[in-house]
């Protein structure tokens, strides 16, 4: 057979190995994640299918099959029907850039070549899966507008209102860690870090945080999972999907979350290296897969802490505090760049920025804190307590302020 | 090169059949949905020549970006029943959309008939970029040319953008205020 | 071309699992569509109005925004992966590029198209 054909040979098998993992990833992602948080609400969280409940994800896949495959009688059948489709498509190609482990060491030939452990090694690596992951808007977008009613069409657009709102900040926050490897390709990144002896965390805390939050907010977790608002929107964009077609959605956001994780700790934490021990047989896909997992776990810690916060909150926090942060990121990392200084220069620049942003914040939530200790209502400027208009889906006139609204707010005591 | 010919040939029928999808779909949203997929084969394209970072932008701004705002105004815009119905309340845009064609075809049968697109870029590939590219990279060839020959084009593109910004803002602030 | 090769194989078997999950969804589950069942969800309350028909000029005014800072964000990763070949005279491009677009945005900032109420 030619080089080529093993080529092909070879992408197949890759491709078929990554899509399945990526699935059975995706399966014990949601019984992880639901046994974690229940141990983080005192529960024990489903235990009762096989061992563990190791067999939970296969009782839900089935009770999926199973279920009526509704479809409402005003939906646009072609589009809601792609719209699952190509959110788990997106989904899927996206992790193609993803490097698991380095190029092949035992040949040079081509054929020995084709069998690293990643699907491709092109030269816009990260671009490529930042191209991508910016089509996942269609599928939400299409899903929300192919329903035909209130809830999935708001739900729809304030998704896509976000996620290209932050998409921003994440091509941005980007930047500072290109400009320290001085390429776009995934495996040069990390042997860049090898070569320059730190993980860019080091060297850009900032970027790393920006990155962060930024990619949260992207692939629509808590607690930026405003399209999902049940309070306000019922389901969003999901609402009159069921069964397996609900599974693609649920199953886009959880590889969306793996690919997010993979770049994370591809371009901040060195991939598949680990400084010292790096080498040793076997522990390419180890490292790999504890940095992945640690950013999962994280994910699933912030949804079982934070509270969802407001739409309004959300838009003026992308435009406002991210997109200005990742440009003076982007900058400060370019001077040091410029100017060669050595990369801890850059990481101490990070740091005091995140301090003082830090600060800022701390000082304005003590200064709301105090208000309400001492009892007196903040005066209201007549606004600000109805909902924004993002949010409402009817008209409220503001010169009558909805009744007791302070009272509204405070949570309720809870007695366990 | 005869697999070359093939791709060509496969992407030269959705483009165009994707284009002409465009303009006669009923439904604006299929009409999005195919202008979408011209620009995923013109991404397709540049692949087959070689560019893949500019088949990436391609990708990252037009079908990721702009369709974007395409999407906001059709899911937005669109009547009660979905489709747009009625007779043409413009007849004379078929007249002239027809003769607009007519001269474009012709321009682009002249031009590629004597050949003098095709041989300058043949000479200019030749010379400056794909050497670049086997040397540094396709990202860092498209970059050393931009930075070194068009820095000014560059930042005259920033200015631009600013245009951009303020008629965004000034124009939705009009809407808004109606 | 050779390079992209895999990703192709990858896009192709994505889409054959999208399409064969989707066609799946017709074949199996029962279906038993009723009117009450086929109607638009509305919390249980009757529908006023259809969607679809008009919504806050603020989405337009976003994606408006989005294109031109992803266009932005898109021609700096070139200058990005070039910074230390280009030094000082790179740094002057990206200050100057950012500068030009800084101004534009504490307009719009002031102007509030950040603000949603």
């Amino acid at each position: 057979m030619s080089d080529f054909a093993w080529g092909v040979v070879a992408a197949l098998v890759k491709s078929i190995i990554i899509i399945v993992a990526l699935l059975t990833a995706f399966a014990y992602m949601t019984l992880i994640e639901r046994r974690v948080l229940a141990r983080f609400q005192r529960r024990v969280g489903p235990n009762r299918a096989g061992p563990l409940g190791l067999l939970q994800p296969v009782a839900d896949a089935l009770k999926m099959a199973f279920k009526e495959q509704f479809m409402p009688g005003r939906a646009f059948r072609f589009t809601f029907l792609l719209a699952p489709a190509l959110s788990v498509f997106v989904a899927l190609t996206a992790f193609a850039v993803i490097p698991l482990g380095d190029r092949t060491t035992w040949g040079t030939s081509p054929i020995a070549r084709a069998w690293a452990p990643f699907v491709s090694d092109i030269n816009v690596g990260i671009l490529y899966t930042l191209a991508i992951s910016s089509l996942a808007v269609y599928g939400i977008v299409l899903a929300g507008w192919s329903s035909g009613n209130h809830y999935s069409l708001l739900g729809a657009l304030r998704s896509a209102a976000q996620m290209v709102s932050y998409e921003v900040s994440i091509g941005l926050s980007v930047a500072g860690v290109l400009m320290f490897a001085g390429t776009l390709n995934m495996v040069d990144i990390v042997h860049a870090q090898v070569h320059q002896g730190i993980w860019y965390i080091l060297a850009q805390p900032l970027g790393f945080i920006l990155y962060g939050i930024a990619a949260i907010a992207e692939v629509n977790r808590a607690p930026f999972d405003l399209p999902e608002a049940e309070q306000e929107l019922v389901a969003g964009y999901l609402t009159e999907f069921s069964g397996l077609r609900w599974s693609l959605f649920q199953m886009a956001e959880y590889i969306n979350m793996i690919t997010t994780s993979s770049v994370l700790a591809t371009l901040f934490l060195g991939g598949w290296t680990l400084g010292a021990l790096h080498g040793i047989l076997g522990a390419p896909f180890i490292w790999y897969g504890i940095k992945v997992a640690f950013f999962l776990f994280i994910f699933i810690w912030l949804r079982a802490t934070l509270p969802r916060i407001r739409y309004d909150q959300l838009m003026r926090f992308g435009w406002q505090v991210l997109l200005p942060l990742s440009v003076l990121n982007a900058l400060c990392t370019a001077a040091v760049v410029a100017f060669d200084l050595q990369w801890w220069v850059s990481g101490l620049i990070g740091l005091f920025i995140i301090l003082v942003v830090s600060i800022i914040y701390y000082l304005r939530l003590r200064a709301h804190r105090q208000v309400d200790k001492s009892g007196i209502v903040p005066k209201s400027t007549g606004l600000d307590q109805v909902l924004p208009a993002s949010v409402r889906l009817v008209n409220i006139d503001p010169s009558q302020p909805p009744t007791s609204p302070t009272h509204a707010t405070e949570p309720a005591a809870t007695t366990p | 090169m005869v697999a070359g010919d093939i791709a060509f040939l496969v992407l030269a029928t959705v483009a165009v059949a994707s284009a002409f999808g465009v303009v006669t779909f009923r439904n604006p949203i299929y009409s999005m949905l195919s202008l979408i997929l011209n620009l995923l084969s013109l991404a397709f394209f540049f692949l087959t020549l070689e560019s893949i970072f500019v088949a990436t932008i391609q990708v990252l701004i037009y079908a990721g970006a702009v369709m974007v705002l395409f999407l906001f105004v059709v899911t937005m815009l669109t009547p009660k029943g979905g489709g747009i119905s009625g007779p043409d309340r413009l007849r004379w845009q078929w007249t002239a959309g027809i003769g607009l064609a007519i001269i474009l075809a012709g321009g682009l049968i002249i031009s590629l008939l004597n050949g003098s697109i095709a041989d300058g870029a043949k000479v200019a590939g030749m010379n400056g970029l794909s050497a670049a590219v086997a040397r540094y990279g396709n990202a860092q060839a498209f970059g050393e040319a931009l930075f070194h020959g068009f820095s000014f084009p560059f930042e005259v593109t920033g200015v631009l953008l600013v245009i951009a910004v303020l008629g965004a803002v000034v124009l939705s602030r009009r809407f808004a205020h109606e | 071309m050779p390079d992209f090769m895999p990703v192709l194989i990858l896009m192709g078997l994505a889409f054959a699992f999208a399409v064969l999950v989707i066609l799946v969804t017709f074949i199996l589950g029962p279906k038993h569509p009723t009117p009450e069942k086929l109607a638009p969800y509305e919390s249980g309350i009757q529908e006023v109005e259809a969607p679809r028909s008009r919504f806050p000029v603020k989405y337009l005014t976003t994606g408006m925004l989005f294109i031109i800072f992803d266009v932005e964000a898109a021609s700096l990763i070139p200058l990005a992966i070039l910074m230390r070949q280009l030094k000082v005279m790179g740094l002057i491009e990206l200050v100057v590029f950012a500068a030009i677009l800084i101004v534009p945005f504490f307009y719009v900032w002031r102007k509030g198209a950040f603000a949603w109420e």
